[in-house]
């Protein structure tokens, strides 16, 4: 009788014991999911993000920039978006490149172009190229 | 600004492109206009799209912008 209820005792513990170890694999499967699916992500999530911001849009059009621009932020208030190249090797300079967005109407420009372009402004209502002086209020 | 200057307008996919070469000594860069830049070049485009217009800028030493010239302007024609 003693040996019966132990015997019976003891199937109960393997069959604890057995549930316990699948729910633990069960758990196991789980978190190496998880954990897979994070590492995955995170390692996707950046070039993703690199993808996205190697896209340039303008009006409607869009082009991937050459991976060699390194994207910085412009110099220039008012420009749009900025890369800087790696001289050549004979040069001391780098070279960049940068967007300006004018806008669509007089209006816009105005306000793409911060104080430049304003209905009642003596200034231009684009920014000046390099090297090109910039108007004069005469009055 | 002394030195050749280029100027080529062209439609791309709806959009009017003015492209413009310019190379030789500039007086005043941007941040510094006191400042002189000789054997540089100016690549600039002035894009006008239906939705917007754009001007874009590669500026930089001539070699330096000669080395990147038909990267931006493959850039330019890429735009969809």
């Amino acid at each position: 009788m003693t040996n019966h209820i132990t015997n019976d005792v003891l199937l109960t513990l393997k069959r604890i014991v057995h549930g316990a170890r699948r729910e633990m694999r069960i758990d196991l499967y789980a978190i190496l999911l998880v954990a897979g699916s994070a590492f995955g992500l995170a390692l996707q999530t950046p070039d993703l993000q690199a993808a996205d911001q190697a896209i340039v849009k303008l009006g409607g059009l869009q082009s991937r920039v050459p991976g060699d621009w390194k994207e910085e932020v412009p110099y220039d208030p008012r420009g749009y978006k900025a890369y800087r190249l790696e001289p050549a090797s004979n040069d001391q300079f780098d070279a960049n490149v940068t967007i300006y967005s004018l806008g669509n109407q007089p209006e816009d420009m105005a306000h793409a172009t911060s104080d430049y372009g304003s209905k009642n402004s003596c200034r231009p209502r684009v920014p000046p190229w390099p090297g090109q002086a910039s108007s004069r209020c005469s009055n | 600004m002394a030195g050749a200057s280029k100027l080529q307008v062209f439609k791309l996919n709806g959009a009017r492109v003015t492209y413009l070469d310019v190379d030789g000594d500039y007086q005043g860069i941007p941040g510094n206009p006191a400042s002189r830049r000789e054997n540089f070049r100016l690549l600039g485009v002035y894009l006008d799209t239906p939705n917007g217009a754009y001007r874009i800028i590669m500026f930089g030493p001539a070699d330096t912008v000669e080395l990147y010239r038909a990267e931006f302007e493959g850039w330019i024609k890429a735009l969809r």
